[in-house]
């Protein structure tokens, strides 16, 4: 080491630390060996370097031994290489010329063997010697400490912290997960041991945190990253939206109106609320919130959006009109869907995994013919809001051209439909067979579009008549093409134009013409479609005796819908499956038979169906007189070709899939004519989302974001979700069969045309409508909007980010309650009437789920109850620590179960802990109440086997250590008293903020006895159960205590940054760049012009990974380079002969 | 798939019937049980007690044996069972014990790498072949069969075991889907009383009767266990001259299931039991032959 | 001390946010650790440059122990992350050298893993002494000045 120490003059001092360090190491013999080493100019031992005495020594000798570098051996550096450095400063030397040797924490306290411990603490010294002798005189920067503060928990802690620093007139930004602040106290009844009511103490201080200017409370908000450093933190903080503003007065009509009911969170569950609530009513912010999960997906199911579990709700309600109102809100063919939509919803309900899916459709028609029964007809139209002066026209009145007239009309448009035919309403009219969809039902929906003040233009053929040319003469903007899909497919087999064979689209079209073609008396359909079901079903209305449904696969593959395919098997539909007609034989030119061939199911085809195949010889003929084909349909656009509009391989018209935009500007298409025959609801769709492109077409905004409904290609359900997080998994949720809809027996209505579906009674609507999940809790039914006066409600709200900036942080986030399932012979979960103490405390209080009675899951009161202490406390498989509180609150329990009923009580402790102030005194007093102790853990509840059936009691078996005895005592109730643990999220918040923890899982503060709000990193401290399980009085103590030390530095204005950093010496920088990319904070810019890197002081937090990955050597460690560390392993090795030359240590002498 | 088998010494003399049982069972599943060859004495729990070395030395040595052949060794008595997982332990996490072990068995030219899973038959039973598996290789029901599983101390404690410590459901599952109804007690993890038979059986005998009393006060009709000393006293208690009123037959959980999976209760030594099998047993077990 | 029985050196080098805290708190709860291990702070793992490792060795370590930690808790996000890739590489050039894997280790180890740490060192110590000193050319322990030099070459 001469090398090292030659001209310096360091001095050493090792510390007794009482017998702490003197009892294992040999503390003399260390001096000794370190006096022997180049450059110690002064080396003692002394009992208490820490100590005023001790520090004057290092003084004194800086000044008269004239030292210029300083080693102290003693506890860590952790502990007190702060004190040293400024004993150092304090003497006139750099305090970065000081190093410290852990002789007692990795030394002393660690070894038993004094030699062994010895030798250590010698070779620890001399790496310090080593290491000191190359330290340089550093500077620390300081920076300015920003004076504003992030608090993370609105608890107790949180709201007493944000208290102390808004009262020394800082800006606090207070952020809580949940919807209000308050944490687990604001669940409390009563608090130990002055039995004062928790809520009388904890709201107030909640109300003036709300009211101070200077605290800006965050609910519903996570801090998702932080960084910088003390003094000056940059946190992102993500604000879930509240859907309510702060415009709210909390008048509570919004809950009165609100037909969703889930469980409340923080009644655990025991208690009810709205999807627009308050958590309680004292909550803060004073304002509600709307609880929206995931969109229920029968809307997302939807090609509208329809909001079908909002009017289911209020259906449920007996809120028919509001029902019906909502519906037409979005929908612009009401009363059709009500009859002829094959709700797509439905297949996708949640309900279904319980039982059956919720009668959506059937509850939608109830709804309208509610409304027009009851509510004096169908309602006037709402004025649009503003008026569009361009003309639009639609092309085709089918379902995609009413909504998209619908729509345009809303939107202010008066847009001028065109219709080929006599007739409104495209397949609605030509396609639905009456009995389906009576006409009258039809043109309800039409005139309130036409009320719109939609023009509607019958018997005139765009492309005929007249051309989108003309049309754009005579002003018109902007064109849908909606014309459908009318021309049914052929079958292309021999015989096909032989009379007696025709289409089943041509034969309901003219049928429902009112010129229906001959038809015989033994027909065959050919298809398994709605097409083919419908015209079955209409040539049996024609008086047909035999009508025969040929389908080439079975029944499961037919796209026709179920329950049509049911009705038509009733009227006595025959249905041949697995067949497929090879040829139409004839007799003098009219049909007489189909040649059929039988199939079988082989591979998969693209469309995911089993391919059919045909049977080897198994063809076979079959007699008929009239053949109808309905195996698929197609546009007809033999005109509109001639507009210039490209068509696409299939023979349908070229959109977008998105705008819609044809290959013409300013025309739009939609429907089955652009793909393909499709469903009423889809066509719909398509309408809406035209009318919204054809908008921003003519406002001049780019065809993009929409915001009509489309239809997510995966809707996140299945088996394993839940409705909402409250609700029992479908496996435990009572089943409730569907409501069957009533029906025009099947005889009688083969003959007529009458409507085959009658429609739910009130009670069946209701009772159906209850069947629903509510999934997403929030079921957009908008009533809470109606009822707000002050227009606070807004569904259409965002989650916010907010880029805080800070000085420091302090973290409150409290503890959970362990859960007690994990310990089943307890029996939590499984038996009633066994609750958790959290439950236990809301049910005492007067706003719990039983306005503070003690009650049974049966309404009666408890005869006996038993209280369990350390559930998952001082429990080697689960948590090892204390919680604390529990003893006491266990008393307390124990007192009010004593106050309010009759009950015995028995307490199952293992210690009694009554440590703090008051706490004995009151366990005396619970004593004296006449409370059975049993000193003893529970071994297990249970239900008692032999009692009568009913009350059926609950025994608790344990052993009576005092006793020395098992006992088994019956009693009604068992309440757990369940430990704290760190809240959950913790660790994810541990690892943004770059914190320790405790074994325990608890936060790991600075110093268990002399800092135990800090933490290891600067500006960031800890406060209650965040820190450590502890009651009220010391969590608030804490809590202060964090925030004055936080003022403390606040009004210091600036902060000592550590000069350990990183710097390059650009002679040696050899612009490889590697710092650059192994820089965790970009701290390292690169200089394009000197071709070198640079490192930017303020941002460097002095990891050292560039120092070591730096080939050139070029980057130095500021207090951590190369030749200190290579000196202190020298130091560390070196040799103990090598020592020990001089043995002369100077007694110390203080 | 083959498990190595060690049946202990209480299989080939008190316990016949489990050892017959459950090769039955294993077979009847499809599975083969490959007896160790030359295995010893597992080294007994209170062997612990008198000396450490020697008693870990002498079921290490049948640890030994069996990593020569495959990797698994099934036993089902509950003794040698945790016997043979806390020579196991031991041996992984004592190192200086390790070094004693491992001389001990160099001495017989053995070594042992820790290459060993010790498994017990109901664990294999319910975890590798599973409770539907049984259900649907069962030849007949066990309905109308009120059973309590008593599961004992040893072969879920101390834990993490294959079944919790404090609420063990393996047996209750099992039979359950056979078709049986599993009464709840709580003794059904109590003590037995153990050795304490033989060294203080006042003490003993009040444990056993707390049992059987539990097991009766709940409704069962048999009792089902997987611990030949369970077994032992539980039946020969009420064997005895003081045993009480409401005897209550007590057979190891293979009986049971050799009877579902088709076997006879001769082939079952269901008659051996010293105590009457009770009406719906009988019918189960069929007439002696 | 006596060169009759052989006496393990073992350097630690630890990081100041984890590890180095752990050891602290083996201390705080008085819980036995090899006093072979010597340990030297360094800020993060990041900051270890395996000239360090090498140069412990030149200078008669018989052992080396890298500990930081765990991965995500890094109090630099990735410094532990980048020690464990130079660990690897580092492994690999010293079996070019003959040194035996188990000389040099790598642990995560946080603040709270108290008995983890000492348990590491009581492991090491053991599996030095199994291994016996390490014999760079020929000699343990050269004297400072040589090593110093050696340690360059090797940095």
């Amino acid at each position: 080491m001469k090398a090292n120490g030659d001209g310096r003059r360091i001095g050493f001092y090792i510390c007794h630390c009482g017998s702490n360090i003197a009892a294992t190491v040999d503390v003399a013999a260390v001096a000794n060996h370190v006096a022997g080493l180049s450059g110690v100019a002064v080396s003692r031992h002394y009992a208490f370097m820490c100590s005023q005495p001790g520090q004057d020594m290092i003084a004194r000798d800086i000044r008269e031994e004239r030292l210029d570098r300083v080693v102290v051996a003693a506890c860590s550096p952790m502990m007190h290489e702060l004190t040293f450095r400024n004993a150092c400063q304090g003497a006139g030397l750099n305090r970065y010329l000081f190093q410290m040797a852990n002789v007692r924490e990795q030394c002393a306290w660690v070894h038993a063997d004094r030699p062994a411990a010895t030798e250590k603490a010698k070779s620890l010294a001399r790496a310090a010697v080593a290491r000191v002798a190359h330290q340089r005189p550093l500077e620390a920067a300081t920076i300015p400490v920003n004076p504003d503060t992030l608090v993370i928990g609105g608890g107790i802690a949180g709201i007493q912290a944000a208290l102390d620093l808004a009262e020394a007139g800082r800006e606090v930004w207070l952020v809580e997960r949940e919807s209000t602040i308050g944490g687990n106290m604001a669940r409390f009844d009563k608090t130990f041991p002055t039995l004062d009511c928790a809520s009388c103490i904890l709201t107030p201080k909640m109300v003036s945190v709300g009211h101070r200017k200077n605290v800006h409370i965050l609910t519903q908000s996570q801090v998702e990253q932080v960084s910088g450093f003390a003094g000056s933190f940059e946190a992102r903080v993500r604000k879930k939206a509240r859907y309510v503003s702060d415009q709210c007065t909390a008048c509570q009509e919004c809950e009165k109106v609100c037909p969703v009911e889930v469980p409340n969170a923080f009644d655990l569950l025991l208690k009810k609320r709205k999807a627009i609530h308050k958590a309680f009513p004292q909550a803060v912010p004073n304002t509600y919130l709307i609880d929206k999960q995931e969109r229920p997906p029968c809307r997302e199911a939807c090609p509208i959006g329809q909001e079908a579990a909002g009017y289911v709700a209020l259906i449920g309600q007996g809120r028919f009109a509001e029902a019906a109102e909502l519906i037409r809100m979005r929908n612009p063919l009401p009363v059709v869907c009500g009859r002829v939509c094959y709700h797509p919803c439905e297949a996708e309900c949640n309900r279904g995994f319980v039982d059956e899916p919720v009668a959506i459709q059937h509850l939608k028609r109830f709804a309208l013919d509610w409304q027009e029964k009851h509510s004096g007809g169908i309602p006037a139209p709402p004025p649009p809001t503003e008026r569009r002066p361009e003309k639009v026209a639609i092309v085709g009145s089918g379902p995609a051209g009413l909504a998209c007239a619908h729509d345009l009309a809303t939107r202010g448009y008066r847009p001028t439909v065109f219709e080929r035919d006599v007739v409104l309403g495209g397949m609605l009219a030509l396609g639905i067979p009456r009995y389906r969809l009576p006409r009258e039902r039809l043109l309800q929906d039409i005139d309130f579009i036409r009320r719109m003040g939609v023009e509607f233009r019958t018997g005139v053929e765009v492309g005929r008549d007249v051309t989108i040319g003309q049309l754009r003469k005579e002003g018109y903007k902007a064109f849908f093409v909606a014309a459908g899909a009318h021309v049914g497919v052929p079958l292309d087999v021999p015989g096909e134009r032989l009379a007696g064979v025709m289409q089943g689209v041509e034969f309901l079209r003219r049928h429902a013409l009112g010129i229906p073609p001959a038809v015989g008396r033994n027909v065959a359909v050919v298809g398994g479609g709605n097409t083919a079901v419908d015209a079955a079903r209409t040539v049996l209305r024609e008086g047909a005796e035999h009508v025969t449904i040929l389908y080439r696969r079975t029944r499961a593959e037919m796209p026709a819908v179920e329950h049509e395919i049911a009705d038509a098997e009733a009227e006595g539909v025959r249905f041949a499956y697995l067949r497929a007609p090879l040829e139409v034989l004839g007799e003098d030119g009219r049909v007489s038979g189909l040649r059929c061939v039988e199939m079988e199911l082989g591979e998969p085809d693209a469309s995911g169906r089993r391919r059919p195949v045909p049977v080897p010889g198994s063809e076979h003929t079959l007699s008929f007189d009239t053949v109808l084909v309905a195996i698929g349909q197609s546009p007809d656009l033999s005109l509109l070709g001639g507009e210039g509009l490209k068509l696409d391989r299939r023979g349908t018209l070229e959109a977008n899939g998105e705008t819609f935009a044809t290959s013409v500007p300013g025309v739009f298409g939609g429907g089955d004519v652009v793909f393909g025959p499709a469903t009423v609801i889809a066509a719909m769709g398509a309408g809406k989302r035209a009318a919204e492109a054809i908008d921003k077409y003519l406002r001049g905004e780019p065809l993009t974001d929409f915001h009509t409904h489309a239809v997510p290609t995966q809707i996140r359900r299945g088996e394993s979700f839940r409705p909402h997080p409250y609700a029992p998994p479908y496996t435990q949720t009572p089943k409730r069969p569907r409501q069957a809809m009533p029906k025009l027996p099947a005889p009688d209505r083969a003959q007529g045309w009458e409507e085959v579906e009658l429609g739910f009674t009130e009670e069946q609507a209701v009772a159906e409508a209850q069947r629903c999940l509510h999934c997403g809790v929030c079921v957009d039914c908008y009533q809470c909007v109606k009822a707000c006066q002050p227009g606070a409600v807004d569904h259409a709200m965002k989650d916010e980010v907010l880029d805080l900036k800070v000085g420091q942080v302090l973290v409150t986030t409290g503890y959970d309650l362990f859960d007690p399932r994990r310990m089943a012979q307890y029996g939590y979960g499984r038996l009633d009437n066994v609750v958790t103490s959290l439950e236990f405390e809301r049910m005492l209080a007067s706003t719990g789920p039983t306005g503070g009675r003690l009650a049974l899951k049966n309404g009666e009161e408890p005869r006996a109850v038993a209280i369990v202490h350390c559930v998952g406390s001082r429990d080697e498989n689960y948590h090892r620590y204390c919680s604390r509180v529990c003893c006491m609150y266990a008393l307390k329990f124990a007192h009010l179960v004593h106050d309010r009923t009759r009950a015995a009580v028995y307490e199952f402790y293992i210690d009694m802990r009554a440590y703090g102030k008051g706490y004995e005194e009151f366990y005396g007093r619970v004593l004296a109440e006449g409370v059975n102790v049993i000193r003893g853990k529970v071994a297990e509840v249970f239900a008692a086997p032999d009692a009568p059936p009913g009350e059926g009691h609950l025994i608790v078996r344990a052993e009576d250590t005092l006793l020395g005895k098992q006992r088994e005592i019956p009693v009604d109730m068992v309440i757990l008293c369940c430990a704290l643990e760190p809240a959950q999220g913790i660790e994810a918040l541990r690892r943004t903020l770059h914190l320790s923890q405790s074994p325990d899982g608890f936060l790991l503060e600075r110093h268990p006895k002399l800092d135990p709000t800090g933490t290891a990193s600067d500006g960031i401290f800890v406060a209650g159960c965040a820190q450590g399980p502890k009651d009220i009085p010391d969590t608030v103590a804490q809590a202060s205590a964090a925030a004055s030390r936080m003022l403390g530095l606040i009004a210091r204005g600036e902060i000592a940054v550590d000069p350990i950093k990183a710097r390059v010496e650009p002679e040696l920088c050899g612009g490889c760049r590697i710092c650059n990319n192994v820089c965790p904070y970009n701290a390292i810019r690169w200089l394009e012009d000197e071709k070198v890197a640079e490192v930017l002081d303020a941002v460097c937090k002095g990891c050292g990974t560039c120092v070591a990955a730096c080939p050139a050597g070029a980057i130095t460690g500021l207090g951590f380079s190369d030749e200190q560390i290579y000196a202190e392993i020298d130091g560390l090795l070196g040799t103990p002969e090598a020592a020990s030359r001089v043995p002369t240590t100077l007694e110390a002498r203080p | 798939m083959i498990y190595g088998y060690y049946p202990g010494c209480s299989l080939e003399g008190a316990s016949r019937p489990y050892d017959r049982s459950l090769r039955f069972v294993m077979t009847a599943l499809g599975h083969e049980l490959k007896e160790l060859r030359d295995w010893n004495c597992c080294g007994a729990t209170m062997y612990m007690s008198v000396k450490e070395t020697v008693a870990l030395s002498l079921s290490a040595r049948n640890l030994a044996l069996a990593e020569r052949n495959g990797n698994t060794l099934v036993t089902p008595c509950s003794a040698c069972y945790t016997m043979l997982l806390k020579t196991q332990r031991c041996m992984k996490e004592l190192p200086g014990l390790r070094r004693q072990v491992d001389e001990a068995l160099a001495e017989a030219g053995l070594s042992y790498r820790l290459g060993v899973q010790v498994r017990h038959p109901l664990d294999v039973i319910v975890n590798d072949i599973g409770v539907e598996a049984v259900a649907r290789k069962a030849k007949r029901r066990l309905e109308g069969l009120r059973i309590a599983p008593y599961y004992g101390c040893q072969i879920v404690r101390p834990g993490p075991a294959f079944d919790d410590p404090d609420w063990p459901t393996s047996m209750d599952d099992l039979f359950g889907a056979l078709g049986a109804e599993c009464v709840y007690y709580p003794d059904r993890v109590r003590c037995c009383g153990g050795m304490l038979m033989t060294t203080d059986p006042k003490v003993g005998e009040e444990l056993t009767q707390n049992v059987l009393d539990c097991a009766i006060r709940n409704g069962a009709q048999v009792v089902a266990t997987t611990c030949p000393l369970c077994q032992m006293n539980l039946e020969t208690l009420q064997a005895r001259a003081h045993a009480r009123e409401g005897a209550i037959p007590v057979v190891f959980f293979t009986q049971l299931l050799g009877l579902a999976l088709g076997a006879s209760g001769t082939e079952m030594d269901l008659h051996h039991s010293l105590v009457p099998l009770g009406a719906r047993l009988e019918e189960l077990a069929g007439a002696p032959s | 001390m006596t060169e009759t029985r052989f006496e393990p050196r073992i350097v630690a080098f630890l990081c100041n946010w984890c590890a180095y805290s752990g050891a602290d708190l083996a201390g705080v709860s008085r819980i036995p650790s090899s006093p072979c291990v010597r340990a030297i702070r360094v800020m993060c793992t990041g900051r270890i440059d395996p000239g360090f490792v090498l140069h412990a060795f030149a200078s008669g370590a018989d052992a080396v122990l890298l500990a930081g930690c765990h991965p995500g808790d890094c109090h630099y996000s990735e410094g532990n992350y980048k020690c464990l890739r130079r660990a690897l590489a580092l492994r690999r050039l010293l079996r070019a050298f003959g040194v035996e894997e188990d000389r040099v280790r790598l642990e995560w180890i946080s603040a709270s893993e108290a008995e983890k740490f000492a348990q590491v060192t009581r492991e090491m110590e053991e599996a030095v002494r199994r291994l016996g000193p390490l014999r760079l050319n020929g000699g343990a322990g050269p004297t400072e000045g040589e090593s110093k030099e050696s340690g360059r070459a090797e940095a």
